[in-house]
């Protein structure tokens, strides 16, 4: 076999082949070039559509509005247009937005479909808070100057369990509440935990790095001396993803009802059919009961839990939240 | 007699049910503290856990050690065995026997 490779004949015959391969090289590399002007050209050429943020930002506390301005952006990219996200009339601003928004442009730029810009609202709170975040340092592009906030802690982001990040978040909360660890400090702990837990096994079905993200960010209000959380992932849903009974099966049924018995955990909602699983979601709501965890509030798809008040919301429309937020407040 | 500290032993932050869910899980201290004091069917000695010193426990992470074991070496053996302290967190006293309970009898 050897002697058949060092042959004149194939010698003659790879020279032409490595010969006609770097042609072929050459020409996709020049190609390539064109083609990337070109494209660059033409993109350049396309308007940028602006988008304007409602003044009231937030999910928590005018989340329609902001459903809506989130169905608009996600409609736009799919097709593939270039957006301007005006934020210069925002007055009010929550975290919870600041993670959903983050959480969908990182989905579009997976996909490839990510042209999109924007400014800083007018209001200098608002402003401080956006750029204390973090949110930029997901983003291709960065404003000249980050601020610091010791107020906020920072987006944090994973696709696994990662207890540290959850001890870091409980060591901010203390600090600026000066308290020491307590029980209440450990229910924290715990809910971050669950909530991380539950992202990685239940809330999406590819389990990828890239895709199957929480993200978490922590701020401390100095008005009412409280630590507010937000904990969101982009899967497929508390009620797309628990075990239902036949009947809820075979007729579509409310999300918020299966939100809040997952909650509650009066039926065994947890997909792996194992009786001993399905208490993380429990567990939490627990503690929104017994007060250590207070404000919580879980939205998935289109049902939305307000825990302290016990209302629960079905959304109307086709408004609908991508995955799971949940928020809560340590006072 | 055998002593764990899940603080001082294991660690401080406790993580959640399965080693692929992410770092000090369930599953892993289960494997690498209890399982070794159960395999031996004659050994019935009292297995003294300190809860106390960490940052909390997700409910995963007690069913998966404690559950999880119960339900390889069963119930009644781990009543027997385990003997939990705690000053600071009395309350998960009650929720790890709870799913050891949960599991079935083997």
């Amino acid at each position: 076999m050897k002697k058949l490779y060092v042959s004149n004949k194939f010698k003659a015959y790879n020279e032409k082949r490595s010969e006609s391969a770097l042609k072929n090289k050459k020409r996709q590399e020049t190609l390539s070039k064109d083609d990337l002007l070109r494209k660059a050209k033409r993109r350049n050429k396309r308007q940028f559509i602006t988008i304007e943020a409602p003044p009231k930002f937030s999910i928590k506390d005018n989340l329609e509005e902001c459903l809506d301005l989130f169905a608009e952006i996600e409609t736009r990219l799919w097709n593939k247009e270039r957006l301007f996200i005006d934020l210069s009339n925002v007055h009010y601003l929550t975290t919870d937005v600041l993670i959903y928004l983050l959480s969908r442009l990182d989905f579009f730029e997976q996909q490839g479909r990510l042209d999109v810009a924007g400014n800083l609202p007018n209001d200098p709170d608002c402003e401080k808070i956006i750029s204390a975040s973090g949110f930029y340092d997901y983003m291709s592009f960065k404003p000249s100057q980050r601020v610091s906030n010791q107020n906020i802690l920072s987006i944090k982001s994973g696709s696994i369990v990662q207890p540290q990040v959850a001890k870091e978040v409980v060591n901010f909360s203390l600090k600026h509440l000066k308290k020491d660890k307590s029980l209440n400090s450990m229910s924290i702990y715990t809910t971050l935990i669950e909530c991380m837990a539950n992202t990685k096994n239940h809330a999406y079905h590819v389990a990828s790095e890239k895709i199957s993200k929480w993200w978490l960010i922590a701020l401390y209000s100095k008005n009412d001396n409280s630590v507010k959380f937000t904990f969101l992932d982009n899967g497929h849903g508390i009620p797309k993803t628990v075990r239902k009974k036949v009947l809820e099966r075979l007729i579509s049924y409310e999300d918020n009802k299966l939100i809040e018995s997952a909650l509650k955990g009066n039926y065994l909602r947890t997909q792996t059919n194992q009786p001993w699983r399905g208490n993380g979601l429990p567990k939490i709501y627990n503690f929104s009961k017994e007060k250590q965890i207070e404000d919580l509030v879980v939205i998935s798809n289109k049902g939305c839990i307000n825990c302290e008040a016990d209302e629960s919301k079905l959304l109307g429309g086709k408004r609908n939240l991508n995955g799971t937020l949940l928020s809560w407040s340590f006072v | 007699m055998y002593k764990i500290s899940i603080a001082k032993d294991f660690s401080e932050t406790p993580g959640a049910r399965y080693k692929d869910d992410g770092p000090f899980s369930g599953e892993e201290f289960r494997e690498i503290f209890l399982e070794p004091l159960f395999e031996n069917p004659d050994d019935n000695k009292d297995i003294i856990v300190i809860l106390d010193g960490v940052e909390g426990y997700a409910t995963s992470f007690l069913d998966e050690a404690f559950g999880g074991i119960a339900r390889k070496y069963g119930v009644k053996r781990c009543l027997k065995r385990f003997k939990f302290i705690s000053k600071d967190v009395k309350l998960y006293v009650n929720e790890i026997i709870s799913y050891i309970k949960k599991t079935n009898e083997k």
